[in-house]
């Protein structure tokens, strides 16, 4: 029982360990691609795109930095001078803590140009007058007001009450109080997009989620009259988003800088989208869950169907060969078993092309059980042949005890090779189950794995392999224990290997 | 009884030797240029191999001045579209027009290819990791650690996952990838062995007679292994060529460029006959691994009885 527990908690760094290398094969092939390899340049042309380290990322995104870069740009009015303009406003309300404060440390003329590239900015935050924006002179004066008015309200709490009350209720005030901060907001707003469970909740999505569009200049907003699960996924798509841009709008300090240091990767972003999102988001935009959950069922009946019936035939198949060793019925067994087990089950399927869906699980089932139990017969059969070599056997067979009770009492000794192969067989049979299911057209995990593989999948592949990895981690522990309960000698083993016993 | 194990392993041996011939001499079977042929006053030897560049323009010249050649039997190209009206095509072709007698003629090739290099991967890699893990404390809790990660990631994700990320680009990386997840299995056996054998009072006496560590490996260990490696290695081979089938199948083989009898198994627009024989070329070939591996086994179990039988 100890081994076990020891060996689950050991399950937790395995998994951590195959998601780093499966990852940096994943990304690797791609130049770190990463979750989303079609945004390209032209939405961020100042700062390139938007992928990130993959596993450390010394030097995390920060609004504070690239909002004086910008600035930076802005006022010496370089060559990159029309890209920072557009990221300054970008970044927004966000930025503006750090850029306004900073307006006196630089020159008049840079100063009136940067208070002129945030013009765009004031109107979409919906203060100032049309006056306010035209001159580079009157925006100065705009700007330098609007701090002096506004700066307590650039707070986190101020933040987080005025999308409270946005979210309760939408009036024009209220809509405005949010505006105002623009990007300041969006932590709060992110926050404020979950729970979403009843009709009320749904209603207070749509509010968020139109400020949000209204913010960012993008186009997830929810309508009127939506339904909870299309409120679910607008939040989703927020939430996703917000994953990839999210450090472009905070700043990091301290102990949330060296966190940020690791989280603020692509593999980060994969984690915290798969922590967040049930499994991450697969390229379909469907939660993979969701898709786990629809399509699991087949690969598992396949498995199961393979595991349960597979081996159940091939130990009964195994005994009989045993018992009759070198009987015609033995010889005819062993060279099927040879045939079946290289027998790739897409011939069959070729032949045995089948009816309605009920009629092509069973047809699948059928193939998994004759797979496996082909494999098992004939480790089943060796295992009884050595089984009955020994002397208590041979005593018994003195004793006058037939072949067919010789193999079945000896069946305790001898089905522990069969149940240490369950551990490991599991495996392969997963890759007959994708084979099965490809050549009977059965819409399982593997022909969702086919297309995540064309479709670059990482969240659906990194999902998979890792469920899969868990899952085979159980079963090879779940063997084991059978094994110490079947063999006392395997327990003693590792009673002895830690030293309890001498 | 002997005799027929004996006749049956032999006949496998030659289907296996078969095999890596057609896969070795795969140009001359099967070649949409001419073996030999001569034109405008040269000699041309193997175009489709020396100089594939002119390979189909001497097709055309031939036609044209009527020179002397000497053809394949199968007058076709695995990889190209037939454009040749001379050309046969025996099993005919698949949706993308290629011959499906030369993709099974090639396929051999790839399977030998995949098959001998997945196995001196796991063998290069496994033996001494196993070995290590036989004799060091240190060694042998990375060796449980890493065939636990390789065991719990099954062969079709871990295949997967490179397709995603686009590193297959050739029938190598398929065999490394494969070899590499074998090669935890052999080190498993390897350490069992070298556990086994180190045990046993000879090496206790050879040690007690001063041999060093070095010389207890080769006089003692090695010829110990030497069966069990390659029992597991034919055994091996047998699972390298039917998982390499099943990843083909699902177009998650080799290249797609590549020829493969799995994947032929799969591909759109093969009449039934073009299927069957590349399925049978796999069952045959697996049997044909299985019963070599069946017959080691029995010599090997044969010869130990042997030895404890005084």
């Amino acid at each position: 029982m100890r081994h076990a527990l020891r060996r689950l908690l050991w399950i937790g760094p395995t998994l951590f360990v195959i998601s780093i290398a499966l990852f940096w094969v994943l990304t690797a092939g791609r130049g770190g691609g990463g979750l989303d390899p079609d945004e390209a340049d032209e939405e961020h042309p100042f700062f390139g795109d938007h992928s990130r380290p993959r596993f450390f990322n010394s030097r995390p995104g920060n609004v504070r930095d690239l909002a004086l870069l910008a600035m930076q740009s802005i006022a010496r009015n370089d060559e990159r001078a029309a890209a920072a303009e557009r990221e300054l406003v970008r970044l927004g309300g966000a930025a503006l803590p750090h850029v306004l404060p900073q307006l006196d440390s630089l020159d008049p003329r840079g100063r009136g140009r940067v208070a002129l590239a945030l013009a765009p900015l004031a109107k979409r935050m919906n203060v100032g007058t049309a006056e306010d924006r035209a001159s580079a002179d009157a925006a100065l004066l705009f700007w330098t007001r609007f701090w002096q008015d506004r700066a307590i309200d650039f707070r986190p709490a101020v933040a987080a009450r005025a999308v409270a009350r946005l979210g309760e209720k939408s009036t024009v005030g209220r809509r405005d109080d949010v505006r105002a901060l623009d990007t300041f907001a969006l932590p709060e707003l992110m926050r404020k997009l979950t729970p979403v469970e009843t009709e009320a909740d749904a209603a207070r999505v749509r509010r968020i989620s139109m400020a949000l569009a209204s913010i960012t200049e993008q186009p997830w907003r929810l309508e009127r009259d939506a339904g909870l699960e299309a409120a679910r996924a607008t939040a989703r798509t927020w939430q996703r988003w917000w994953l990839v841009h999210h450090s472009d709008y905070v700043t990091h300090d301290g102990a949330e800088r060296v966190f940020a240091m690791l989280s603020d990767t692509e593999y980060g972003r994969w984690a915290a989208d798969a922590v967040e999102n049930q499994l991450g988001t697969s390229e379909s935009g469907k939660s993979v869950r969701e898709l786990w959950s629809t399509r699991a069922p087949t690969t598992t009946w396949l498995l199961g169907a393979g595991l349960v019936g597979g081996f159940a035939a091939g130990i009964a198949l195994g005994l009989m060969g045993a018992a009759r060793a070198n009987a015609p019925f033995d010889r005819s067994l062993s060279a099927l078993a040879i045939v079946l087990a290289a027998l790739p089950t897409t011939l069959f399927a070729l032949v045995l092309a089948p009816g309605g869906p009920s009629a092509q699980h069973a047809v699948g089932a059928f193939l998994m059980v004759v797979t496996a139990a082909s494999v098992v017969a004939r480790h089943q059969r060796s295992a009884t042949r050595v089984a009955l070599d020994q002397e208590y056997a041979r005593t018994a067979r003195a004793f006058g005890a037939g072949p067919w009770r010789l193999a079945l009492w000896s069946f305790r000794a001898s089905c522990v090779s069969v149940v240490s192969l369950a551990g490991t067989h599991l495996a392969h049979l997963l890759t007959v189950a994708f084979v099965v299911e490809h050549a009977l057209h059965l819409e399982g995990l593997g022909a969702v794995t086919l297309k995540a593989v064309y479709a670059h999948d990482i969240a659906w592949l990194m999902a998979l392999s890792l469920s899969v990895a868990f899952l085979l981690s159980l079963a090879q522990i779940a063997s084991d224990l059978l094994l110490g309960a079947l063999d006392p000698r395997v327990h003693l083993g590792l009673l002895r290997k830690r030293g309890a016993v001498e | 009884m002997m005799r027929e194990s004996s006749l049956l392993a032999r006949t496998a041996a030659v289907l296996l030797g078969l095999l890596v011939l057609v896969a070795v001499f795969a140009d001359l079977l099967c070649s949409h240029a001419p073996l030999l042929a001569r034109t405008g006053g040269h000699w041309h030897v193997l175009p489709a191999v020396t100089e594939p560049a002119r390979a189909a323009a001497l097709t055309r010249e031939l036609r044209e001045q009527d020179g002397f050649a000497v053809w394949a039997p199968v007058r076709a190209s695995p990889t190209a579209k037939a454009t040749d009206d001379a050309e046969r095509h025996w099993l005919g072709t698949d949706d993308s027009g290629r011959d499906v007698l030369a993709q099974i003629i090639f396929g051999a090739r790839t399977l030998v290819t995949t098959t001998l290099g997945a196995l001196l991967v796991a063998l290069v890699v496994g033996v001494p990791l196993g070995a290590a893990a036989g004799r060091g404390n240190v060694a042998d809790a990375l060796l449980s650690r890493t065939v636990e990660w390789t065991g719990a990631v099954p062969t079709v994700v871990a295949i997967a996952v490179l397709h995603a990320s686009e590193l297959v680009t050739s029938t190598w990386v398929v065999a490394i990838a494969l070899g590499a997840l074998r090669a935890a299995e052999v080190a498993r056996l390897v350490r069992g062995e070298v556990l086994r054998v180190s045990g046993t009072d000879f090496v206790l006496a050879a040690r007690a007679l001063g041999a060093s560590p070095i010389a207890v490996v080769r006089r003692h260990l090695a010829p110990h292994l030497f069966g069990p490696v390659l029992v597991s290695a034919s055994l091996g081979a047998a699972a390298v060529v039917l998982v390499e089938a099943a990843l083909s199948y699902l177009g998650l083989g080799v290249p797609g460029e590549v020829p493969s009898w799995g994947a032929l198994l799969g591909r759109a627009g093969v009449a039934p006959t073009g299927r069957l024989l590349p399925g049978l070329a796999i069952v045959i070939t697996t049997a044909c691994l299985a019963i070599l591996a069946e017959t080691l086994e029995d010599r090997l179990a044969a010869r130990r009885g042997g030895a404890g039988r005084v």
